[in-house]
């Protein structure tokens, strides 16, 4: 069965390499990776050896680091999944090392880890030794785990087609001519899209963890709706969990994590959050916004303890700011150069005149996800669940299928890629 | 079997449950087409219209097949006759502009500004059907004729002056309907009382036509491009022939014609509103005053707005500003430059 998901696996990737220039080419890039981070594991697995980690890691950030960074100049089309697929081979290098696998790795194990369909093109980003032990039992369809998987499919693609991407088409819009737009629709555009990002990478990664539950892979978990985050390290343990789990791994923890001292501490969380925005693209605006996340992180951690005190009250405020702060800072991740996400955020702060437009689905979709958070808040200790009904009852039909219905009514048909394919 | 007898409980419930919400988002109307009379099909009626993803409005459809309000014409109406900006489905109600005309002249009881217009209704068709329109409303006094370009192929317009008749007895609602079989009747109320089967339909368009990839726009600059000097010239002189015999027909055929040119305009990456040219432009008007048609070219009236208060005239709230249909504020602007065009003439509408 493994021989079968590993060839799937392989020609999922060729296909959705198949129109991009790149190509057959990208197929070989993850195979010569994989291969090499395989030979190199397989060695750290019997003997630590920095020089040898050293070797398998830079190996993959030299080949993700020239098509992020040099793709452009060179020519060279960065292929699909790249900063995924890197980012989890580091993880096997690293867990090998570190004595964290169970056993020693096999070949088409981590061929298939690397290439895992679900997972290559936008994550999540799964540790190698969380895989290694699903893949070694794995068997085929997981029939305890198809109904999960399927509620997960279907909220994934509710969120994706539904929500996200009719957003999108409103941020494209403001986005492209952003000195068109008063100050208020630049600044409702940032809250749509907040709305589309986390909608549209939620969505993908509740696929993901689906069709993983369904074939018996338990992929982490991705997002805990990070906007009823009440501070920048709370938001950061809600969105793109498996990003921050990898970064606080591979990275923060390395560095000497807070055992340093408040100084060292502070400049290790400046060099994680410059890190991930390196890792999200190679333009400037992508290292802004991971400096601010950086600052504002240890801006907070230096708050004397009087102003992280708790109560109702006090919690919504810091939610609703936390809110605003992340919005203002998805301006430089959103906006095509420096240059236009200093106007959009100068027209904002001026209040600029230009067109006025409130994308009606913006205050819908936004109204959703409030009233959920609310429910959340009173009934869920601000934590997301995962939906399954059974298929016995007639409720879980009848919720099965008004969701399909949904979908197919409301979803929007147009040409958008997944956000996070990009990264 | 109780499984079974759940499973189509379940499917019918959520059938119910959408199909209920359809009817206050998509509600398109059903329209009998025909070969003869002023459009090329009419609504069936009674029945409402709600095309609810671009804009928002609940427009009825009148005894005569037509998107109006149910009320009887005034004496020597005005026929706004167009495509699907002037039939004005995604605009408010009341906010049409053939609308807005009837209120500023005081018609609240009868139509004096009586909407034909249908959906690709365009020049060459409308052109084709002058004849008709004077045959179905022969008491109308005028016509006002809403297009969003100059262009028109030379070949179509000289087709457009084999006119169509219209013949009350096969032409007329009454006369089409009537003469629809039952299965066809009852077809028609299906469809009214079931949207979400029609979005579904829609939907499943949408997206064959995304998967498809199909830019028509490039391919209409590749056309562009290709033109030489000389083919352009040819073209022009073409153009200038079929559409002066054309516009010298439309004048001795409905004398008082006003022409409502409503460019498409979209905003720039540096935030400017574009207005679209056609090289066709200065020809139409220069034979538009030749014979005698008034035309109101919206290009300045939209431009000022537009730097003025920054208003749109193209785009709805719930799609994006500048692509689409027109929206309220064109509708607006364009009824304010009909209203002051009739008022300056003073001859009693």
């Amino acid at each position: 069965m493994k021989i079968v998901l590993l060839l799937f696996d392989l020609i999922f990737y060729l296909y959705m390499l198949w129109s991009t220039a790149i190509g057959f080419a990208g197929v070989i890039i993850l195979i010569g990776l994989s291969v090499l981070s395989w030979a190199i594991s397989s060695r750290l697995y019997e003997k630590r050896s920095k020089g040898l980690l050293f070797a398998g890691v830079g190996a993959n950030v030299a080949v993700l680091a020239f098509f992020k960074y040099f793709g452009g100049v060179t020519g060279f089309i960065m292929p699909l999944g790249l900063s995924f697929y890197s980012f989890a081979l580091i993880s096997l290098l690293a867990d090998a090392y570190g004595g964290k696998l169970q056993e020693k790795p096999r070949l088409t194990d981590t061929l298939a880890y690397a290439g895992f369909f679900a997972t290559i093109l936008s994550g999540p980003i799964i540790k190698a030794r969380d895989f290694m032990k699903d893949i070694r039992a794995f068997k085929g369809i997981d029939r305890a785990g198809l109904n999960e998987g399927m509620w997960r499919i279907i909220r994934g693609l509710f969120e994706k087609l539904v929500i996200a991407d009719r957003l999108g088409i409103a941020v494209d819009a403001v986005y492209g001519a952003p000195a068109a737009y008063s100050g208020l629709s630049l600044f409702m555009a940032s809250v749509t899209y907040s709305l589309q990002i986390y909608f549209d990478f939620a969505g993908y990664s509740n696929i993901a963890i689906g069709l993983g539950r369904i074939l018996g892979f338990t992929l982490p978990e991705n997002f805990d709706l990070p906007y009823m985050a009440k501070n920048p390290s709370d938001f950061w343990k809600r969105w793109h969990i498996s990003l921050s789990s990898w970064l606080t791994e591979y990275i923060y923890i390395p560095l000497g994590g807070s055992r340093k001292g408040r100084l060292r501490k502070n400049i290790n969380i400046m060099i994680t959050m410059l890190v991930s925005g390196l890792w999200h693209g190679s333009t400037v605006n992508f290292l802004i916004w991971g400096a601010l996340h950086g600052l504002w992180q240890v801006g907070h951690s230096l708050l004397p303890k009087d102003c992280k005190k708790e109560n109702k009250a006090v919690n919504i405020i810091k939610t609703v700011l936390t809110f605003l702060a992340v919005n203002l800072l998805w301006i430089p991740f959103r906006a095509p150069d420096l240059a236009a996400c200093t106007a959009i955020v100068g027209r904002i702060f001026t209040m600029a005149e230009g067109v006025n437009y409130v994308y009606s689905y913006t205050l819908i979709f936004g109204a959703m996800l409030v009233i959920y958070e609310i429910f959340a808040g009173l009934r869920m200790g601000c934590r997301d669940r995962v939906w399954t009904f059974d298929l016995g009852s007639f409720k879980g039909k009848l919720i099965l299928l008004s969701a399909i219905l949904a979908i197919a009514l409301f979803a929007y048909f147009g040409n958008t890629a997944f956000i996070y394919s990009n990264f | 079997m109780k499984q079974l007898m759940q499973w189509v409980a379940a499917a019918l419930t959520a059938f119910a449950v959408f199909n209920g919400i359809m009817f206050l988002i998509y509600h398109p109307v059903n329209e009998i087409t025909r070969s003869g009379g002023a459009s090329p099909g009419l609504k069936v009626y009674p029945d409402y219209g709600l095309y609810g993803l671009e804009g928002y409005a609940i427009r009825t459809v009148d005894s005569r097949g037509y998107v109006n309000p149910d009320l009887p014409l005034a004496h020597e109406p005005y026929l706004v006759v167009g495509a699907s900006h002037a039939e004005g489905f995604h605009t408010a109600n009341g906010r049409r502009y053939s609308d807005i005309l009837n209120e500023r002249f005081g018609y609240t009881d009868s139509l004096k500004f009586y909407n034909i217009s249908h959906s690709e209704f365009f020049l060459p068709d409308i052109v084709k059907r002058l004849s008709a329109m004077k045959k179905e409303f022969p008491d109308a006094k005028g016509l006002i004729i809403d297009i969003d370009s100059t262009a028109a192929d030379s070949r179509q317009l000289e087709d457009a002056m084999d006119q169509l008749g219209f013949d009350e007895a096969a032409d007329s609602y009454e006369a089409l309907y009537s003469a629809l079989p039952a299965g066809k009747k009852a077809a028609y109320r299906i469809k009214a009382l079931t949207p979400a089967i029609r979005e579904m339909s829609l939907q499943y368009q949408t997206f064959m036509k995304s998967r498809s990839g199909m830019d028509l726009n490039v391919l209409r600059q590749e056309e562009d491009r290709q033109e030489s000097s000389r083919e352009k010239q040819d073209r022009l002189e073409a153009y200038r022939a079929s559409m002066g015999e054309t516009l010298e027909f439309m004048a001795s055929t409905w004398p008082d014609t006003i022409i409502v040119l409503h460019p498409g305009a979209v905003i720039d990456e540096d935030g400017s509103l574009s207005i679209a040219k056609e090289d066709t432009d200065d020809i139409f008007e220069e034979l538009c005053l030749e014979y005698g048609i008034s035309v109101i070219d919206m290009t300045d009236r939209f431009e000022r707005a537009y730097e003025e208060d920054h208003t749109v005239p193209f785009g709805f709230m719930n799609t994006t500003m500048g692509s689409g249909h027109m929206n309220d504020a064109a509708h607006r602007m364009i009824a304010d430059a009909v209203y002051e065009m009739l008022d300056d003439r003073g001859d009693g509408i």
